[in-house]
């Protein structure tokens, strides 16, 4: 019995620290039909206290124009698609090295960037696969790949990059063209001032929800999005 | 001809103490094809100065074309 107790908590141990040291998309979400957004990933650890020494980012078909930064590692590289010519679309992966040695303990945090443009999908989620290689001195190489979608219960989850449409201060229509889950509308709708759909609203702000709450003949957003919905939204 | 030129003055300076409709301080001013009473987006008042909200959604918040009777 306490082995297995034992063997749970270990479990559950290691479950939390993978989950707390996973790549993100640190710049927050990007912009459908926008060229020339940076989107930047932040690392904060490295494998079990191993530092990072390489990272590979998997270019996603709904990011094309790709141009990578350099960053704390030195000189990206890129790997192309033999089967395509077009340099707008055959990036298939960027990959940073670093230049000198790793350090001797996990405790430094790296941001990579690129530069690309964002297809037409607004309200969608993409997934950038990354692959992490770790070292500790006079060890060899440790890899792991981020690849599975947040909601996964198996493997790593990869960095996500929340599409929003683009947007001017003030208020905005949209006409949806995809269905948002009731649970991704606060993931889709974090900066607006208030959304509507017909006589039901949302706010990420708790005052205005209270309000919306307090007012008659208006009802809270809860339900989900649908395609062909007409939203109205105030950023 | 003093008393012509104090006639012209007078009818060029007209009625400066006539008051001026003015909306109260805390009405919002709502578009104007709302019904009486309608809940209604309001129209902008740059010279109001920002003040917090009551319990209920305040004009400002309510899209384009909005109406709901109260």
């Amino acid at each position: 019995m306490q082995r297995v107790t034992l063997a749970a908590f270990a479990a559950v141990t290691v479950f939390s620290g993978l989950a707390i040291a996973h790549p993100t998309v640190a710049s927050g979400p990007g912009f459908a039909n926008k060229g020339s957004q940076k989107i930047t990933f932040g690392l904060a650890h490295g494998c079990d206290g191993a530092d990072t020494i390489k990272i590979k980012v998997d270019i996603p078909t709904t990011v094309t124009s790709i141009r990578a930064l350099y960053s704390d590692f030195g000189r990206p590289t890129i790997t192309r698609d033999p089967n395509n010519a077009n340099p707008q679309t055959n990036v298939r992966s960027i990959e940073w090295v670093k230049g000198d040695t790793e350090l001797d303990e996990d405790f430094a945090f790296y941001e990579f960037t690129l530069r690309g443009r964002i297809a037409d999908v607004p309200f969608t989620k993409i997934l950038f696969t990354v692959t992490q290689t770790c070292k500790v001195p006079n060890a060899s190489p440790t890899t792991v790949v981020w690849d599975q979608p947040p909601e996964s219960t198996v493997g790593e989850p990869a960095p996500v990059l929340n599409v929003v449409p683009q947007r001017v201060a003030g208020w905005n229509k949209f006409v949806l063209t995809t269905a948002v889950a009731a649970e991704d509308v606060p993931l889709y709708f974090a900066d607006a001032q208030i959304v509507w759909r017909g006589t039901e609203a949302f706010s990420p702000n708790s005052n205005t929800r209270a309000m919306i709450q307090g007012t008659t003949g208006v009802t809270e957003l809860t339900t989900d999005l649908a395609v062909g919905d007409e939203i109205w939204v105030k950023y | 001809m003093r008393a012509l030129f104090l006639v012209l003055a007078l009818v060029a300076c007209g009625d400066n103490t006539k008051p001026t409709p003015a909306t109260p301080d805390d009405a919002p001013v709502v578009e104007p094809d709302a019904p009486p009473g309608a809940l209604a987006p309001c129209l902008d008042q740059p010279t109001d100065l920002p003040r917090p909200p009551g319990t209920q959604l305040t004009c400002d918040l309510l899209p384009p074309g909005f109406s709901v009777p109260r």
